[in-house]
């Protein structure tokens, strides 16, 4: 199941209170220049029909139930990649009242993506991580099957 | 804009026996002291005599025994100039209750709840006074930005209420409920969009109380992406704070950094010292974005309507401005380009030759989406005509920037109220007056082809100098107001300093803000295909329609449709011939 998911993984979207920054960065992925769905992976707008979410923003207490619960509706197997700073660690938004300090406090995440906001093409390379290891991981899989 | 003989504010002023706080050092800004029971008194007498209908925000800050009320009002000058006539009023902090303006200023709805929401301040007659901004989960008695309670204090309460709420009731059944109880008796159903949805700035929730395929009514809940960041900026120092500033949006970053530099500028009363060449560099930066915002806007619109080869085409022929602006500061989005007392950064002979060409090439792009997008008719007859709004429905709801220019009013912050180097420059201010969705395209097209040839000008014209001047680490104690015209109009920033390297309080009110009251106006008696272009009109950073939810009240049944449906949905509906072609 893994395996054709890593050949065209279809990738939702969610804003958890962030500046916006990253998430108009990862819509130009589906834009001529990065053009991402040259490599299989497509924009979806439902959470029901993705494989990837790709989660920005620092958490914010009124965005917490939604986060959970279009992780929840997301079909197994799923993964999670932050991106931006304040997705992974809070960056600027630390401390202030109402933010959580990153997507990991409230689901596990499976690829961090750093920068403020991250370039398209380190959008792009860390989707692209996330698939490699997949693969790896079911190429070992399998050995250890023959074996 | 309406000409009056009337030459200063003091004039004004004495005229309607204000008193006059203290002499600024600035001819657009004055500070005048009424006590709160003269408030409604003084309102109408403004309205009556001088035309003020525009309130740019409430601004109030804690002094510990009282609160502190600013309503920045704009007055128009002779000479085309417009004012800001700050009304100071004070109320006891035992009894923080104020009359409600929001009769006299239909436009201050939000700005009232907004005040209550983060003071705790009642607005008597208030028609609507419910929390806006603050959590769900935020306990009742917090009023997050009073002086008695720490960012720390407020976190440990919410991390309480959380688990408190967890364990009451399962979250799922939670949201399902609250979705539920808006369905009211009147309409057929009730349609909630939001609040998340790819690229969305700020994540707000719709819910449409529709009647077959009419909306009835429309309800808002904002504040999904409230961080707390007003608080946050009390206690972090100026220089860290620029960067605060900068990313309360991605897209207008550079227009809320601007803002807070001028703010504290003012403070700091350095604001006539800053050096030429660092007031052009502004200038470029502020128009570049401009730019980018309005291709971004005019292509996600687009692709609402079903025009996706625009949508390509538009964020194809971006990348020429972020190329650009990338090349001067060295990032994509969050320029970090301005410093309280100048910029960071020089922009040099090499660097302008370069930019020229491809800013000259961009222009071409403009024009051609220009001629691809009038011509079809399809695109047009979508957005010809649809939630109208008039020229005194959109001066009652305090609409700002493109809003209020597609209904013919002439108000642009950066030829009345002018900063940075516009001053310098003639500007060319488009204004359109049906005030429909078409209007809006309209407006944003002109207006990036004239950013396009003011930056052209501006960089042509770059004057040499110093690039910023030493600005003091302590700001010594004093009020700033600044105004920027960011791409989706009026953005403002209060400063009040405390002779400390932090400020003692800072409030911020984003253009979208402002043109929620007229959203909301626009939105009633469209048709459920027009929701997305509608709700794009005002440019709330990216459209909201990716996920909808649609509830059938009499089973109580959902059902999910994306953007693509409604799209799809919205274009067999024209097939149909639902809605005659006026051509």
């Amino acid at each position: 199941m893994i395996n054709s998911l890593t050949n065209s993984p279809w990738v939702g979207h969610i804003n958890s209170g962030s500046c916006n920054g990253c998430d108009i960065e990862a819509l130009a992925l589906f834009s001529p220049r990065y053009d991402i769905e040259r490599l299989g992976i497509l924009l979806k707008g439902s959470p029901r029909h993705c494989d990837i979410l790709l989660a920005t923003g620092p958490v914010t207490n009124q965005t917490l139930p939604r986060l959970k619960r279009i992780y929840e509706q997301i079909p197994d197997p799923k993964f999670v990649i932050a991106i931006g700073n304040c997705a992974n660690t809070g960056g600027v938004f630390q401390e202030t009242w109402n933010t959580l300090d990153g997507i990991d406090k409230v689901i596990p995440v499976d690829v961090y993506i750093p920068g403020c906001p991250p370039r398209p093409e380190a959008i792009v390379d860390g989707v692209i991580k996330l698939i490699q290891k997949l693969r790896r991981d079911i190429s070992s899989k399998d050995e250890e099957i023959k074996e | 804009m309406i000409k009056s003989g009337f030459q200063t504010l003091d004039e004004i002023a004495t005229s309607l026996d204000l008193k006059i706080r203290e002499p600024t050092d600035h001819p657009l800004d004055l500070y005048v002291t009424i006590p709160p029971n003269r408030l409604i008194e003084v309102i109408k007498e403004l309205k009556a005599k001088y035309n003020v209908s525009h309130l740019s925000t409430i601004i109030v800050q804690d002094l510990q025994d009282e609160y502190k009320l600013l309503y920045p009002f704009s007055i128009n000058l002779s000479g085309g100039k417009m004012g800001k006539l700050i009304i100071d009023s004070r109320v006891d902090a035992n009894e923080p209750k104020i009359d409600s303006i929001v009769k006299e200023i239909p436009g201050a709805i939000y700005y009232e709840r907004e005040v209550y929401d983060m003071m705790g301040i009642q607005f008597k007659n208030h028609p609507d006074l419910k929390r806006i901004l603050t959590p769900d989960s935020l306990p009742r008695d917090i009023y997050p930005l009073r002086k008695n309670i720490t960012s720390e204090e407020i976190r440990r309460r919410l991390a309480e209420s959380r688990k408190e709420r967890e364990a009451e009731e399962k979250l799922k059944e939670y949201i399902r409920r609250e979705q539920l109880e808006y369905i009211s008796e009147k309409s057929d159903y009730a349609i909630a969009i939001g609040p998340q949805h790819p690229s969305l700035e700020e994540p707000i929730r719709f819910i449409f109380q529709v009647e077959g395929e009419t909306v009835k009514d429309v309800e808002l809940r904002l504040g999904f992406n409230h961080r707390g960041l007003e608080k946050a900026f009390e206690s972090r120092t100026y220089a860290k704070n620029l960067y605060l500033a900068e990313r309360i949006c991605g897209i207008c970053s550079d227009a809320h950094q601007l803002c807070y530099v001028q703010a504290v500028e003012k403070c700091a009363k350095i604001t006539n010292d800053i050096p030429e060449r660092a007031q052009y560099i502004r200038t470029i930066l502020a128009e570049l974005e401009r730019i980018h915002s309005h291709l971004l806007w005019y292509g996600v619109l687009a692709h609402n309507t079903g025009f996706d080869t625009i949508f390509q085409f538009t964020w194809r022929d971006r990348e020429i401005i972020m190329d650009i602006l990338e090349e001067i500061s060295g990032n994509r989005v969050n320029y970090a380009m301005h410093a309280i007392g100048g910029v960071r950064r020089d922009i040099s002979t090499e660097q302008v030759a370069k930019i020229i060409p491809k800013l000259k090439k961009l222009r071409k792009r403009i024009v051609e989406h220009q001629k691809m997008m009038m011509k079809e008719t399809s695109f047009v007859v979508r957005q010809k005509g649809i939630a109208p709004l008039t020229r005194e429905e959109a001066l009652s709801f305090c609409a700002v920037g493109p809003n209020a220019r597609s209904c013919g009013i002439n108000v642009d912050i950066r030829r009345d109220d002018p900063y940075a180097a516009y001053d310098q420059f003639s500007l060319d201010v488009p204004i359109v007056t049906e005030g429909d969705i078409y209007s809006g395209l309209v407006i944003r097209l002109e207006e990036s082809l004239a950013a396009l040839d003011l930056a052209v000008e501006v960089l042509k014209t770059l004057p040499q100098g110093e690039l910023r001047i030493k600005s003091p680490r302590r700001i010594p104690e004093g009020e700033g107001i600044s105004r920027v015209e960011a791409p989706r109009g009026e953005n403002i920033h209060f400063v009040q300093s405390n002779g400390t390297t932090k400020p003692e309080r800072i409030k911020v009110r984003a253009p979208t803000l402002a043109n929620m009251p007229s959203l909301k106006k626009r939105l009633i008696g469209i048709q459920v295909a027009d929701i997305p272009p509608v709700v794009r009109v005002i440019d709330p950073c990216i459209g909201c329609m990716d996920r909808v939810t649609f509830v059938d009240s009499k089973t109580g049944k959902t059902m999910e449709l994306s953007g693509e449906h409604l799209i799809s949905r919205g274009n067999r509906a024209y097939r149909l011939g639902t809605r005659v072609l006026d051509f």
